[in-house]
């Protein structure tokens, strides 16, 4: 009970963030009933699914320092999970989600106990390593579909189809992925002030402190992990049935890997707001650069170029991201 | 009785032995001082006793039970609390924070540990500071916090690493009050490394002085720095001299 009242408790917050933050969820509330183009909707609902991985990797990345690069795995795991098992077995998305979720926690331990003995450069490297190691198996498994991928047949279900998530028209898409962007938002919420938040935050500045406080720094870097896993995990099995065919290329690529890590730490690493705030710069940014540029000739992979720009723009001007400038400021003015 | 019982420990690195043969006992609701020169193995002693890295032999004895073969972190739950001499703050958590990342050993309950820390911040007079960030405090402000976190533990057994280093003497003054108030009020047994001799003769009720990894003294603070041997590897002629003459020292290091 107190955990679930902790969730809704925001009052350390400055009136001012609630204030914009309450705002533009409610803009995004009533946005389906607007008039809009149908790639304004998947580009919205695409910044829901990243602010979630960001989220996700926001909690090991951001609270506990620990910079993975290669959480796109997860998704991927998440993903097949869901589509293998509604193609062969008809199976529900309430079902193989939470199965995909504890095949991901799973495997994040595998990888966890040996990842999380390496530190800083090491660490990346090594999760970079891991993640493409199973994107590898995933191209040549015959069974899911190896590097053709595969297509979920939405004409089985009749839509709207609420247990295998099988919709023609993306309002649905768009309440559903709202309701875990706000769900995650309030566990986030928990979450970084829980015990688990507060001996991240220990780890992240000195592990030698952190283990001379009692915490068990392995550990608590596994559970992290399995909270980040489980955020990108869940997305990812949303993802399979949102845009129905899957390939190990678009779920789980380095470039994907990177594209989630570079919009937390876009956003600001370590702070509530940053992974959505970074979602909400990229997504929109990505989308529209793709459809106006990217088609033509001479400017294709423009937005690699700007990730680039903006990786060095981070690790340059402010490692906080657009959140520790904002703080900055905001600190500027109180002194 | 006993608290801490090391016997014989030995931990080198490669050639060099930085702990040789130490055998010592605390008892409980002892204050106890360790001097020596720089280098002499002092932060390894903490080190080894703390669970820090494995020792190459000898064992160490805490409240009755066998903690040579423990990591640090099983260390500190049974109640033996180090601090560190560099507290390489980030800056990324507030005083009340930290101190209650201390609380959350012992509670997994968010309002417990919040109400642990603010009784332990009135209690170190540093609740005004409760909402600064660490790495923005003065030293002397510091290591008052770091004593606070490692009290929100709530330790049998605080191992305090030159708490004083770098303080000028009024805040030295302070900081021998908080340690007073820990090890009197508190009822902590404490264990401190510390150059300044001043705190060492005031506080201390026995010490150890290491010398190249080996104990070679070990009495009450008076008796101690009368011992030829701690004057020559350690105090130097002209503390001995000032000191028998009464005449106050204050300085942190011993002049040649």
């Amino acid at each position: 009970m107190e955990k679930l009242k902790a969730c809704f408790d925001f009052s350390d917050l400055p009136r001012l963030d609630l204030t914009i933050a309450g705002l533009v969820l409610s803009a995004l509330l009533v946005f389906p009933i607007f008039p809009h183009s149908s790639y304004a909707m998947s580009t919205v609902i695409q910044f829901f699914m990243f602010a979630l991985y960001g989220m996700g990797w926001n909690t090991i990345g951001g609270y506990g320092g620990q910079v993975d690069l290669g959480l796109a795995q997860y998704l991927g795991i998440g993903a097949y999970t869901t589509a293998v098992s509604m193609i062969r077995w008809n199976t529900p998305f309430w079902v193989s989600m939470p199965i995909g979720v504890v095949l991901a926690i799973i495997w994040c331990f595998v990888v966890g106990y040996s990842v999380f003995r390496l530190k800083g450069h090491y660490f990346a490297i090594a999760t970079i390593a891991m993640s493409l190691v199973l994107k590898d198996v995933f191209e040549v498994w015959k069974f899911v579909g190896a590097s053709r991928g595969l297509e979920i047949p939405s004409t089985r279900f009749t839509s709207p189809d609420f247990l295998h998530l099988v919709f023609t028209n993306d309002t649905y898409y768009y309440c559903l992925i709202l309701a875990f962007f706000v769900i995650g938002l309030l566990y986030i919420n928990w979450f970084r002030k829980s015990r688990l938040g507060f001996q991240l935050r220990s780890i992240k500045d000195n592990e030698e402190v952190a283990r001379s406080l009692g915490i068990n720094v392995q550990w608590a870097k596994l559970k992290t992990y399995a909270v980040a896993v489980t955020f990108v995990s869940a997305v990812g099995s949303f993802h399979a049935c949102y845009v129905k065919n899957i390939e190990p290329e678009d779920t789980m690529s380095l470039d994907l890997s990177i594209l989630i890590a570079l919009m937390a730490m876009l956003g600001g690493a370590g702070s509530l707001w940053g992974p959505i705030i970074g979602a909400g710069i990229l997504i929109p940014l990505k989308s529209y650069l793709k459809e106006w540029l990217g088609a033509r000739a001479g400017l294709v992979g423009i937005d690699v170029v700007i990730y680039g720009a903006i990786i060095m723009f981070i690790s340059a001007v402010e490692p906080r991201g657009v959140w520790g400038i904002v703080q900055r400021v905001r600190r500027r003015k109180r002194a | 009785m006993t608290l801490l019982d090391v016997q014989h420990l030995t931990k080198s690195f490669g050639g060099l032995v930085a702990n040789k043969d130490i055998s010592f006992v605390v008892a409980q609701g002892e204050l106890l001082g360790i001097i020596g020169p720089n280098g002499a193995g002092k932060t390894t002693l903490f080190n080894s006793i703390a669970g820090a890295h494995p020792i190459d032999s000898g064992k160490v004895i805490f409240d009755g039970r066998d903690i040579t073969a423990l990591k640090s972190h099983q260390i500190a739950r049974l109640g033996l609390t180090r601090t560190f001499q560099i507290y390489a703050a980030s800056g990324d958590l507030t005083v009340k924070e930290n101190v209650m990342v201390g609380c959350f050993m012992k509670t997994g309950s968010r309002s417990v540990a919040a109400a642990l820390a603010d009784r332990i911040l009135q209690e170190f007079e540093i609740e005004h500071l409760a909402r600064s960030l660490v790495g923005e405090l003065p030293i002397a402000a510091q290591k008052r916090v770091v004593m606070a976190t490692a009290m929100g533990t709530e330790p049998k057994l605080l191992l305090l690493d030159e708490v004083a280093a770098g303080l000028t003497p009024h805040e030295v003054d302070g900081i021998i009050a908080t340690i007073r108030f820990i090890h009197k009020d508190l009822g902590v047994t404490v264990i401190l490394i510390e150059h300044v001799m001043e705190m060492v003769m005031n506080v201390c009720h026995r010490v150890l002085v290491l010398d190249y990894g080996e104990k070679i003294a070990e009495g009450q603070p008076r008796e101690v720095v009368k011992d030829p041997g701690v004057i020559k590897a350690y105090l130097g002629e002209r503390y001995a001299r000032e000191h028998t003459t009464g005449t106050p020292v204050r300085s942190e290091f011993p002049k040649p």
